[in-house]
């Protein structure tokens, strides 16, 4: 009789539970959009004056010291905070920004006029010294002197004129000199903080400036009022980058009115936030190559035909359908089409599972092997079980080890995992990607599959010499046609890019890896 | 009363150094090397011999844990491997976070769960006291971050009332915390209730209840007070399982505390923040379980009468 | 005629007041137990859909293979759960979860029976120094909590189904030392012990013995309790990342990624939660039925 009390209130308290739990589900599929804009209605209506944006992005500030990052979220944050001399527009192309003109001297001089009256952080007057400093700082790094390659040193010729002797034309340089990388700190600075190792207090040139930062949480920057470029002034008065890894964590921020704007949207949310007349989302197409990376030093993917058999292995389509919910395009070049000197499959490559496994078989591994798939970020822990799939349909067995970005560098420059799902957001012109990706000079910088070429190299030194723009692209597809054929690479796919925001935020620009300008944003 | 307290802090000691040399042994033996994290790519023999040199990599193990425990006497917790700054600092910033969400939790646990225990201790085999234990029971048995997951789904996407990511504000501790304290109350409340019981079945609750005694002070002054002390123990003992738990919670919230920290130094293979991280978990719960006594102490009149006589 | 129908007489007032055996008793009091009943039938029911699995749906087609046009389908009688981002039958993977977690979580929970049960036994039957050294390291053991404790064992060892059952096997030792010991102890002051060591039995044998009996109540109780922990504990280890890896199907690595399209997909999350949930509930009944029939005394 007692017993039979307690059976029953189980299964009551049971049911109870069960309930809820469902009512939570049930509610999220049917009702969620309409609730979720019920509620944020209010929210929405305090938005009107906000000029304290937040913005969630996934992945934490990497360091403030421009040449030691080349992740995206960092980059974006960092360029708020400094300015170079050239910055790029929607469109990928170089706008003059601290250096108001150009002359060309000669075939190996270039002159930079720079703008007067620009003020650092601290008070101090922007000076060519500075501009020395910071990019002779940039030459001399592993991860930016390819990007820079015509380019010996800079040199001050006045306080507002830096002169560049170059090996020859360097027809890229202006979009070399909008890269993050080159940013403008104070020459004392540098050697203070390079002496120091603590770039934890930068001194910025931006519209904003650093208010504080939470190693894991957020940086919150400030408007610059002493910002000289007055066009391109914060209509903000602060932005606090979130960092929320978990990515429907930052939808949902953005949907609440948590957050303004969401950097990186993962495209599964897409249907969620579709009825949400608070939200607008939006889209442009991708430019940054998502791609199957390897270690050509490491066996088993120093035999080009493994390799080969890589670019043959996966469905691209299906993946976009499965990782990007079919928004997206695939890729089976290194290169997105936008970038001079694309050509479209050099390889000749397709998904041919039959041929893949006859190219394992003639190197030797027929029966497959077992390797290490390195992923660093939640795109590409939402694509590598997918191309674990693929792997496995041709014999290979991959093991996936998740490790965060900041790792991420040293882990492949030491040749610790073979294999890695990585993606590139391309510049437009050829000449900032190839030898940042494929010569012997970019490897300890952003060369993570060791690859390269003498001939390809040659190519490339010769396409920096000219400033004929057919010669360039001819040059380049030869360029691009080697390194595809052998397969330095498995491109995948190009994704389109999105960005979450509030319905009512203004100022929303998107270039081809996102959100930029943030300093635009605003009620 | 001091001696009493001062014993059992001198107890405390050797137990956290043990701890701390638990942990440190195990992160000890952490392959890979933590030069290669330091310098990253692209250094010198030199170099790594200097880095192994500063941080004291090249002396022998126990030399390393004495240097640790020394320095960790001085606040000092080493330096980030990826940041270069002290752990300390990332420490001291996530702690509050950490400690504030544990304090909620517990608190809401005790407030929730001491009635319902007293009042199924009271009217025992009642419908609400088999309601409640089986409550309980499933509370047990629900993972922390699935019960997390779907309050989120239900209370922030669905009815948009409350954030889904955790922060230190009511309204953001609010579901961090019903999370983490939902499998905790379980076991407060049948502490409570059997405790209960058996103060109830005593003598001298039978003499007060002859005395004319009104029914709620029976209750309240003479069995509660009675039964308090082994719910105190376990109170005190889920503070090390919640702080467990918080890493679980605090990834589902996103939640800026000492459990994303851990987390995120095991990412980036920081051992130090690991360490730091968890050595500050292994103190605190040190530090819990001697209040737990010194409340004991105050409460329990036998060990207050062994000191007090000056023994 | 007279004297055998005596006989049988006697025969059955005999039966009738003999005592129940040990087991018997506790076999009727764990019966009387409507709950107990409850989790033993629901633990059954997750134990043979975990042995069975492979007939109830195939691993490489159904659980890893993966089908881009079927992708995020609703619970459908082609798929009793939905499919998930894979176009994965989530049905197969929980059934396959259901294998993986309970082979592990029962090799843990084993591997901290052994460990634990052997450290107690030559504490308590040892003693002097090497009691005191181990029980002090047991003590210190209890003092981190066992999610720690396997996080860091997991952490600095790497990520693999080994370590894995290392770090939750070794969490879980002093909870199993600490009893093996006790009961040694209890053991080793018993009379029958003295005795039968006085009559030149070896008294180790005979401690084992007893001892066995002894704490085989406890023991049982708690492996239910741990083997339901040890399951716990390797979800929220996978859901953090740092158990079992995909593709393999395990709960807590399938709500980590489920959980990105929980929303409109609510199967994703619903399914593998609630697995995790009765495992864990019915060995919890169990454990609870288990107490309560082999030591009465602590039922209230």
């Amino acid at each position: 009789m007692k017993t039979k009390f307690r059976v029953v209130s189980l299964v009551m308290a049971l049911a109870m539970a069960v309930g809820v739990l469902a009512g939570c589900s049930g509610s999220s599929s049917s009702s969620g959009s309409t609730a979720a804009s019920g509620s944020t209605t209010t929210s929405g209506a305090s938005t009107a004056g906000k000029t304290d944006l937040v913005i969630v992005m996934p992945e934490d500030l990497e360091t403030f010291d421009p040449v030691n990052s080349s992740a995206r979220c960092t980059m974006a944050i960092t360029r708020m905070l400094y300015t170079t001399l050239y910055v790029p527009d929607a469109e990928g192309q170089p706008q003059p920004l601290l250096a108001e003109s150009m002359d060309v001297i000669s075939d190996t001089e270039l002159h930079f006029n720079l703008v007067k009256g620009a003020k650092f952080s601290d008070g101090s007057e922007i000076t060519a010294d500075d501009v020395v400093a910071s990019l002779n700082r940039a030459l001399a790094s592993p991860n930016f002197s390819t990007l820079m390659g015509a380019i010996e040193s800079f040199e001050k010729v006045d306080d507002y004129t830096v002169k560049a002797v170059t090996s020859g034309p360097a027809p890229s340089i202006q979009l070399a000199l909008s890269h993050n990388g080159t940013s403008i700190l104070p020459a004392e600075y540098i050697e203070e903080a390079e002496a120091s190792g603590d770039w934890s207090n930068p001194i910025c040139s931006g519209p904003y400036v650093l208010d504080h930062r939470t190693i894991g949480q957020e940086v919150k920057v400030v408007k610059n009022e002493d910002y000289f470029c007055t066009e391109r002034a914060a209509q903000n008065t602060s932005i606090t980058f979130k960092y929320v890894p978990e990515a429907s964590s930052r939808t949902i921020m953005v949907e609440t009115g948590e957050a303004d704007a969401n950097y990186m949207f993962a495209a599964a949310d897409k249907d969620t936030v579709a009825g949400n007349s608070d939200l607008t989302l939006h889209t442009n197409t991708g430019t940054v190559v998502s791609y199957f990376g390897f270690d050509t030093t490491m066996a088993p993917f120093d035999d080009v035909r493994v390799r080969q058999a890589m670019c043959y292995a996966f469905d691209r389509e299906a993946i976009i359908d499965m990782v990007c919910e079919g928004l997206g395009k695939p890729s089976y070049t290194i290169m997105p089409p936008s970038t001079l000197g694309y050509v479209e499959n050099a390889g000749g490559y397709s998904y041919d599972p039959e041929k893949a496994k006859e190219l394992l078989a003639e190197a030797g591994y027929a029966d497959g092997f077992t390797t290490d798939l390195l992923v660093f970020n939640d795109a590409g822990a939402a694509a590598a079980p997918v191309l674990q799939n693929y792997l496995a349909a041709v014999g290979i067995t991959a093991n996936i080890q998740r490790y965060e970005s900041s790792v991420r560098m040293d882990m492949l420059a030491n040749h610790e995992v073979p294999t890695f799902f990585g993606s590139w957001g391309a510049m437009s012109d050829a000449d900032l990607v190839l030898p940042r990706l494929f010569t012997e000079a970019a490897i300890g910088g952003m060369n993570f599959s060791f690859w390269y070429d003498e001939e390809c190299t040659a190519l490339l030194e010769d396409a920096r010499n000219t400033y004929d723009t057919e010669e360039r692209v001819s040059l380049y597809n030869e360029a691009v046609t080697m390194i595809d054929q052998d397969a330095a690479w498995a491109p995948l796919y190009i994704a389109d890019v999105f960005a979450l925001t509030r319905a009512d935020l203004q100022g929303v620009v998107l270039d081809g890896e996102g959100l930029i300008d943030f300093w635009a944003l605003h009620y | 009363m001091y001696k009493y307290v001062i014993k059992r802090l001198l107890a405390l000691i050797p137990v956290i150094l043990g701890v701390i040399f638990i942990i440190y042994l195990i992160l000890y033996l952490t392959p890979g090397d933590a030069v290669t994290t330091i310098l990253g790519v692209n250094y010198t023999e030199e170099a790594a011999e200097r880095v192994r040199e500063e941080l004291g990599l090249n002396q022998p193990f126990l030399v390393q844990f004495g240097t640790y425990v020394l320095n960790l006497c001085r606040l000092d917790f080493g330096n980030s491997y990826i940041t270069g700054l002290p752990v300390i600092e990332q420490i001291a910033a996530r702690f509050p976070a950490t400690f504030i969400l544990v304090f909620v939790s517990m608190a809401l646990c005790t407030i929730l769960s001491l009635p319902v225990g007293v009042q199924s201790a009271v009217k025992p085999n009642s419908f609400f006291s088999n309601f409640t234990s089986a409550l309980s029971m499933i509370g047990i048995a629900l993972p922390t971050f699935w019960l997390g997951l779907m309050l989120i789904l239900w209370f922030s996407v669905g009815l948009g009332w409350l954030p889904s990511t955790g922060s230190l504000s009511v309204k953001g501790l609010i579901l961090p915390s019903i999370t983490l304290c939902a499998s905790f109350m379980a076991g407060t409340m049948r502490t409570t209730r059997s405790s209960m019981l058996e103060a109830l079945n005593q003598d001298y609750i039978r003499t007060a209840k002859a005395k004319g005694v009104a029914h709620k002070d029976v209750i309240n002054k003479h069995a509660l007070k009675n039964a308090l002390l082994p719910v105190i123990t376990v109170i005190g003992m889920n503070v090390g399982s919640q702080l467990g738990g918080s890493v679980l919670t605090e990834t589902v919230f996103a939640f800026p505390g000492l459990g994303r920290l851990l987390m995120d130094g095991i990412n980036t293979r920081d051992t130090p923040t690991v360490l730091g991280a968890l050595v500050v978990m292994a103190l605190c719960i040190g530090l819990c379980n001697l209040l737990v006594d010194i409340i004991f102490a105050f409460v329990d009149p036998r060990i207050k009468s062994q000191y007090s006589k000056g023994r | 005629m007279e004297e055998t129908k005596k006989i049988i007489t006697r025969k059955e007032i005999l039966k009738q007041f003999k005592k129940k055996t040990q087991f018997q008793e506790i076999l009727t009091r764990f019966l009387r137990n409507r709950l107990a009943i409850v989790g033993i039938v629901m633990f059954a029911i997750i134990l043979l859909i975990a042995i069975f699995a492979p007939l109830l749906a195939d691993y490489q087609t159904e659980a890893l293979g993966m089908n881009p046009s079927e992708r995020l389908q609703g619970p459908s009688m082609a798929h009793w759960f939905g499919t998930d981002e894979m176009g994965r039958d989530v049905f197969a993977r929980v059934v396959h979860g259901a294998r993986t977690s309970l082979s592990i979580g029962f090799i843990a929970t084993l591997f901290s029976l052994l460990i634990g049960g052997a450290l107690g036994a030559i504490a308590g039957y040892v003693g002097g120094w090497l009691d005191e050294v181990i029980m002090r390291v047991m003590d210190v053991m209890l003092c981190l909590p066992e999610m720690l404790l396997a996080i860091a064992i997991v952490a600095a060892f790497g990520t693999s189904t080994t370590n894995m059952v290392i770090a939750i096997g070794i969490s879980r030792v002093p909870r199993f030392a600490r009893i093996v010991r006790s009961s040694v102890l209890t053991v080793r002051g018993m009379e029958y012990v003295e005795a039968a060591r006085a009559i030149g039995a070896n008294s180790f044998t005979i401690v084992t013995r007893h001892v066995l009996m002894n704490c085989l109540a406890p023991i049982i109780v708690q492996i239910s309790l741990i083997f339901a922990s040890a399951i716990l504990a390797i979800s929220s280890l996978s859901f953090l990342g740092l158990g079992i890896q995909p593709p393999a199907p395990e709960w807590g690595n399938m709500l980590a990624t489920g959980r990105q399209y929980m929303r409109g997909n609510s199967h994703l999350v619903l399914a593998p939660g609630l697995a995790i949930f009765f495992s864990i509930f019915s060995l919890n009944l169990l454990g609870d039925g288990l107490r309560d029939a082999l030591d009465p005394r602590l039922k209230q």
